[in-house]
């Protein structure tokens, strides 16, 4: 309600508002304020400020969920949809993982103290960054302050469950016109202990992140961003799955111009050009003979697996002012490829087999998207996104095109125009309770994966994909509905959505193939499996009992149905929540939190083999308490009743984390 | 200035003339084989050569020429009437094969041999040409070699044995190729006819994988036991092509391939 106030208001007195401070009009020209600013602000800054890591964070949204492989790079599911149905991006730049067997999501190049924020889009009202059926998530990293003392803060914290220990800190410094920030993280994890003490062996990891920044004012509305990241990781076990990650290397660089007033109307113009490129590179090769053996997956063999992308773009966007509302536009291109290759070498011929998984993907895209807001009177805003898109990818590797000509023919290149559209009204019903809704059609191109992928093992499903040029584009109808009441002490916040999906992707048997005793894959090709439905209820409940105690409640449910299979869709999300007991005052923030899951009986059978996952509940108590503003201690202990559980989310029902002691220091210079 | 200009333009002129004089010379698609003597023979005054544009002749089938002459270098080779056989010391064979005279372009007499040889020499068997000519009272034998190759297969179906010739996949690619097999049997030691009413079924293997390909082309006869078809191959590494021959009722046999990418 706060936003639609904001933006009347700031719609009365435009000219004055356009040349207010540049935090303003952030504040007004975001979409998400629409949605998202509410009173859970301060309850979920305590409980973010306890947290240790990126998947923390994403932890407390409730329409998140995280897929587990090992204890690393989490992948973030947003009201069960996966990567592949969301328009992930930093900073509004694209990014793709490299690895095909999903072992490096996009959120795991993100460390959190280069994070400041992440967006999730769930009700797909913003399509600026891209749209996909399942909404975007964008990942707003840490910029620079000006006229900032130069300042050096280091955290060091030890994980008991994992003997990890995670050192991180940045230096920060800023005068009138130039400012820079530069970060760095590393990790050191030894293996972890699931619930009862069990050891999860091959699952430790080590990890190096940095970043830096630098910011220059030309004018005072006039500044150029440079942005540079760099995240190593290597010897990652993958207890879930057959293979570990050998190395992972990202390097990302940005340019970014920004204008916050432009005559005529015109303000906060954006620019940014960008690349970045991550190599991934696999292997069994630290996995016993005996296992490599024994195990049903291509027994017998080593399976080193290289993966690369390479993407280089620029976006830009711009806002006009009228007397009745803003008009955003924004432009976006780039240009990714995509290359991934494997070796079978035999344990005991030394016999080497070789193909390409992706042969060298070039995929380019530009799409311009338009949005308008408006107010019609202090208790309605109005608003409209539309987006186009057009994409082409090509297949240009000379021996893919032979492997796969018996699949595609010479049907190596193909041509998607996507159009979006999202509108959606707010209306306050009363001083202290409101409602909106919003409806979209949201088409999405099928990945690369989906169009040129070749033999990709899903251990989810045991089956190996090939991709299909001939998909067409999973559409979604959605309607969003939410309503939100609050009293001084109390505020709920209600969500209800309907997703009904079109052309459904997802792999079908393929039967061309004949397999021979001993083979114990099936072959699936991807293709449009009819239609789907998603509906779900989200509530948060947040209550503050005095001054320095909150109660913050999350709950959620989800139905989905395939009308193909006539099952459920998978990674459907079980009746699931999150309770905190929140006490905050000014050196010390607590939080006492259960984290609660159903059984989840609704699961997939044909379109992925799932299996039923029990119900759970963990306890965690996570502290930070400030000394001064320069020494921050946080404990804790998660999972304090030592469950043996895993998540619906969880591959291979890899158990999650058993009982972890932490400890953390920040100080700073 | 005016010299600069018209050297510049003798220099274009001169590139011009080159490109066309160039253009009307193109590379020969069909340019002749070198033919290379394999084996040479020299009985009563005759010189026999075997010549063909491989090193050497391989069990399979192969396309081979040979060459008569004289001391005195006069080409005799027209003369000649020839036929292959295998002679196994206790017994002869012979194998498929059809020959035809013709010239080289120097105008020299060759005839050129067609034969699928469907087996390698052995210890107790030799091939040989045995070439006759009544007008100049010769019957001469000229010996060769022939290198296994694993081309070949065999199996017997009623009493009957049954050859097997893998024709293609000299250099087997990823992706699809072409996978053209011949079909003969043995009538008497001497004849092998070729055997055209058969259903031909192909099932490509990788045997350390233990799946197949998709896009496989069953071979279908086209003339003189000729069956053609398409394998695809999705990966390098060791395959297997496991062929099986049916007649109008039943299975009659079948053979394996194995090849390495």
């Amino acid at each position: 309600m706060k936003s639609i106030i904001a933006l009347y208001l700031m719609l009365n007195f435009t000219q004055l508002l356009a040349e207010q401070d540049t935090t303003k009009l952030k504040h007004y020209d975001s979409d998400e304020v629409i949605v998202i600013d509410n009173y859970f602000g301060i309850v979920n800054d305590n409980i973010e400020s306890t947290v240790n890591s990126t998947e923390d964070i994403l932890r407390q949204k409730n329409e998140i969920d995280l897929i587990s492989r090992a204890n690393f790079a989490s992948e973030a599911v947003v009201r069960g949809y996966t990567q592949d149905r969301l328009n992930v991006t930093i900073d509004g730049m694209r990014m793709f993982s490299a690895c095909i067997d999903k072992m490096d999501p996009i959120t795991s190049y993100i460390e959190v103290e280069n994070l400041s924020k992440s967006e999730v889009n769930s009700d797909k009202s913003n399509l600026n960054n891209g749209i996909s059926t399942g909404g975007s998530l964008n990942f707003i990293t840490n910029k620079p302050q000006y006229n900032h003392d130069l300042r050096f803060v280091t955290d060091n914290q030890f994980n008991s469950v994992s003997e990890m220990y995670n050192s991180r800190g940045n230096i920060l410094f800023g005068i009138e016109n130039i400012a820079a920030l530069a970060s760095y993280s590393v990790k050191r994890s030894g293996d972890y202990k699931s619930g009862g003490n069990n050891t999860i062996s091959n699952s430790g990891y080590s990890k190096e992140n940095i970043k830096f920044n630098v910011s220059y004012k030309s004018d005072p509305v006039v500044e150029h961003s440079l942005e540079y990241i760099y995240d190593h990781s290597a010897d990652v076990g993958y207890p879930a799955l057959i293979m570990d990650t050998r190395y992972t290397h990202m390097n990302m660089v940005s340019y970014n111009l920004n204008l916050k007033k432009i005559s005529g109307g015109f303000y906060d113009f954006n620019t940014r050009i960008y690349f970045n490129n991550i190599e991934h590179l696999m292997d069994d090769y630290d996995r016993s003979d005996d296992e490599i053996n024994n195990r049903i997956v291509m027994p017998g063999m080593y399976m080193p697996m290289f993966g690369e992308t390479t993407t280089f773009g620029m976006n830009t966007s711009l806002k006009r002012m009228f007397s009745n509302g803003v008009l955003s536009l924004s432009f976006e291109g780039y240009n990714m490829n995509a290359f991934a290759d494997m070796k079978m070498e035999m344990l005991e011929t030394d016999e080497v087999m070789y193909l390409v998984n992706l042969g060298d993907i070039n995929t380019t895209k530009i799409g311009f998207n338009a949005g308008y807001i408006t107010s019609f009177n202090s208790t309605t805003t109005y608003k409209l996104n539309g987006r186009f898109d057009i994409s082409n990818k090509s297949m240009n590797n000379e021996f893919s095109r032979a492997i796969t000509e018996s699949y595609w023919g010479d049907n190596n290149s193909v041509i998607y125009g996507i159009f979006n559209i999202s509108t959606g009204m707010s209306f306050e019903l009363s001083s202290n309770s409101d409602v909106g809704f919003t409806i979209s059609r949201i088409e999405r191109e099928p990945s690369h994966l989906e169009n040129y992928g070749f033999y990709i093992y899903n251990i989810s499903d045991n089956a190996i994909y090939t991709g299909s040029p001939d998909l067409d584009k999973e559409k979604s109808y959605s309607i969003n509905a939410n309503y939100s009441f609050h009293s001084d002490n109390f505020e709920v916040n209600t969500k209800l959505y309907n997703d009904y999906i079109v052309d459904y992707i997802a792999g079908t048997n393929d039967n061309s193939i004949n397999i021979f005793e001993g083979f114990g894959q099936t072959f699936k090709q991807f293709s449009n499996i009819g239609n789907a439905n998603i509906a779900g209820v989200e509530v948060e409940l947040d209550y503050q009992i005095s001054n320095s105690f909150y109660i913050n409640t999350k709950a959620k449910y989800q139905k989905t149905h395939s009308f193909k299979f006539k099952e459920s869709l998978p990674f459907t999300p079980p009746l699931s929540g999150k309770l905190s007991f929140v006490y905050s005052s000014e050196s010390l923030k607590s939080v006492l939190s259960a984290d609660i899951a159903g059984k989840q009986n609704d699961i997939s059978y044909s379109i992925l083999t799932e299996d039923a996952t029990d119900a759970f509940a963990i306890v965690n108590l996570r502290n930070s308490y400030s000394f001064n503003s320069d020494l921050r201690l946080r404990f804790g202990v998660e999972n304090l009743l030592d469950e043996l559980y895993h998540t619906h989310f969880s591959i291979n029902n890899l158990p999650n984390p058993g009982r972890n002691f932490y400890l953390g220091l920040s100080l700073g210079i | 200035m005016r010299n600069a200009i018209k050297t510049t333009l003798i220099i274009l002129i001169a590139i011009f003339l080159y490109s066309c004089e160039d253009d009307n010379n193109p590379v020969k698609d069909n340019d002749p084989i070198e033919l290379k003597v394999i084996e040479t023979y020299t009985e009563a005054g005759l010189t026999y050569e075997i010549l063909s544009d491989e090193m050497e002749l391989l069990e399979g089938y192969n396309e081979f020429y040979l060459k008569v002459k004289d001391s005195d270098d006069n080409d005799l080779t027209r003369d000649f009437n020839i036929s292959i056989v295998m002679d196994m010391g206790k017994m002869m064979h012979s194998t498929p094969y059809e020959y035809e005279i013709m010239e080289d372009e120097e105008g020299e007499s060759l005839i050129k041999i067609k034969a699928t040889f469907i087996m390698p020499s052995v210890n107790m068997g030799v091939w040989m040409i045995k070439a006759k000519s009544e007008s100049l009272g010769a019957d001469h034998t000229v010996e060769f070699n022939v290198t296994a190759s694993g081309n070949v297969k065999r199996f017997t179906h009623n009493e009957k044995p049954y050859f097997i010739t893998l024709r293609t996949l000299k250099s087997p690619e990823v992706g699809i190729n072409d996978f053209n097999i011949t079909v003969h049997t043995r009538q008497d030691m001497m004849t092998h006819p070729a055997v055209e009413d058969l259903t031909v079924s192909i099932e490509p293997r990788m045997p350390s994988m233990g799946h197949g390909s998709d896009g496989n082309v069953n071979p279908v006869h086209t003339n003189d036991g000729m069956y053609e078809g398409k394998v695809s191959f999705n990966m390098t590494g060791d395959w297997e092509i496991t062929v099986t021959l049916t007649d109008s009722e039943n299975e009659i046999g079948s053979v394996v391939y194995s090849l390495d990418l």
